[in-house]
């Protein structure tokens, strides 16, 4: 069941497994509105003992293009307190790593900017075929703005950190697995299903010290 | 001593040459005179800074016979070197993106200035090494730093105590370089790489990303965080005026 709560979000927790859908499409922009509804589900999740791992999608045929930047924009611009406002944006992604249970991102289509900082705050990244990730925010005259140069970086080195977040440029599924930015490329139609299984296959005490060793074990036991 | 180093500036990129062939030993710890860097990072709209080494090596490092001249002179080593450092950690703090574009031998101080870089490009018959131990001394411009943040401590440890050379091919499986490429396309690949990187950006924005993301490794993640907000808050805030204007502009 989705709850009502949410402007922004679904929220529908199956088998103890959280699915965490941004419904804005076409391109699921993060608005206010969703930093607001991540907020609100970071205290709920927080306050949920019995999941068992979560699940994040974007309804439609895009993962999200990132932050509504008009919107963003004018809420700094506006505000007295932009740099707690952008702290409680920050808090309200950044919960999902410190999270004890497995998080995945599974993405189709676009997964840009903050859309990619999210994604890059989940445990695992499963990406399908047709995906374009990308940071861009360099090209509006602006830098990655929620943990994402520091992630970017810890996982595709500095050197194409640099050159991918100050030019902006998109990469395909293939260029992100090379990266290291996703951790499997998988047709779109089981994508959702595979991050499913996935999920299940991952033992139940979790770690995230152990996040190669599970990706390894699941790649060969898949046969990839 | 300055004309050892060369500046020239191409298309918003500097271009800082090494030039004491054929080995390009650094004549001093501070291999350009502080002030004398400073008016040529000081150049306007600048976007990136390459690093070469003129003829066939990067740089073979610090001139030894020259170093313990120094000693025997009563000059304060220990001043040059910090004369040094600071050398480098003005290049670093200009918040430009850094490429060593190398070919030949690269080793000691040669090295350390690479090390500086933020993103190193090999000829793949370069050659590195830190071989101070040898000479009784130990990487003094940030090597025994640099060097383990890049390759990891129990690589550095082996590459220090053995003052042993790597060729490219170890170099790039180590991380100690990021790219490799043939001999005659260092320099260009560097150029284009700096220059695509930077050319549809403002040096504003530029210096912004580079900031955000050494705070990356320098900070802790809580202060690095903090960093990247503030930054972010401050070009948002550009970014929103430049906007307004153009709307405004356009009725």
């Amino acid at each position: 069941m989705s709850d009502p709560i949410f402007n922004t979000i679904e929220w529908d927790v199956t088998d103890r497994i959280g699915h965490l859908v941004i419904t804005q499409p076409p391109s699921n922009k993060m608005t206010v509105s969703f930093f607001r509804d991540m907020g609100l589900l970071k205290e709920q999740i927080q306050h949920s003992s019995d999941l068992k791992a979560i699940i994040i999608t974007g309804k439609g045929r895009h993962f999200s293009s990132g932050a509504d930047l008009d919107e963003l924009l004018e809420e700094i611009s506006r505000r007295n307190d932009s740099d707690t406002f952008l702290q409680a944006n920050y808090s309200s992604l950044s919960f999902l790593e410190m999270l004890p249970i497995p998080v995945i991102s599974a993405i189709r289509g676009v997964c840009l900017g903050s859309a990619l900082e999210l994604a890059l705050f989940s445990h695992f990244r499963f990406c399908s075929e047709e995906a374009v990730l990308g940071m861009p925010e360099a090209t509006f005259k602006l830098i990655p703005g929620i943990g994402g140069i520091q992630r970017f970086t810890a996982l595709a080195g500095k050197a194409k950190a640099l050159d991918y977040i100050l030019t902006g440029q998109t990469f395909d599924a293939q260029t992100a697995l090379e990266l290291g930015i996703v951790d499997a490329v998988v047709a779109k139609r089981d994508l959702i299903t595979e991050a499913e299984v996935f999920l299940q296959w991952l033992p139940e005490n979790f770690s995230q010290v152990m996040r190669r060793v599970y990706l390894e074990k699941y790649s060969r036991k898949v046969g990839r | 001593m300055n004309d050892l180093i060369e500046w020239r500036v191409k298309e918003a990129i500097g271009i800082l040459t090494i030039n004491n062939p054929p080995e390009n030993y650094l004549f001093e710890p501070e291999f350009v005179s502080l002030p004398t860097m400073k008016t040529w990072t000081e150049t306007p709209n600048l976007k990136g800074i390459l690093i070469q080494g003129k003829g066939k090596h990067f740089s073979a490092g610090g001139d030894l016979r020259r170093l313990f001249e120094m000693v025997s002179n009563g000059e304060r080593l220990e001043e040059k070197l910090a004369a040094g450092n600071a050398v480098i950690d003005h290049l670093i703090h200009t918040n430009l993106p850094l490429v060593a574009a190398i070919h030949g031998v690269c080793f000691g101080g040669g090295l350390e200035i690479a090390l500086a870089c933020d993103i190193k490009i090999a000829a793949e018959n370069a050659l590195f090494a830190t071989p101070e131990t040898g000479h009784g001394l130990l990487p003094g411009m940030g090597g025994t730093v640099r060097l383990p943040a890049t390759v990891g401590k129990a690589k550095s440890m082996q590459l220090i105590l053995t003052g042993d050379m790597i060729s490219t091919e170890e170099a790039i499986r180590i991380g100690l370089i990021d790219v490799t490429v043939p001999r005659k396309e260092v320099l260009s690949y560097s150029f284009t790489l700096l220059h695509r990187m930077t050319k549809n950006l403002s040096s504003r924005i530029i210096r912004s990303v580079i900031e955000a993301l050494r705070n990356s490794s320098t900070l802790p993640p809580d202060r690095a965080i903090a960093e990247e907000t503030r930054i972010f808050c401050e070009l948002a805030k550009e970014e929103y005026i430049r906007r307004l204007a153009e709307k405004e502009s356009e009725k």
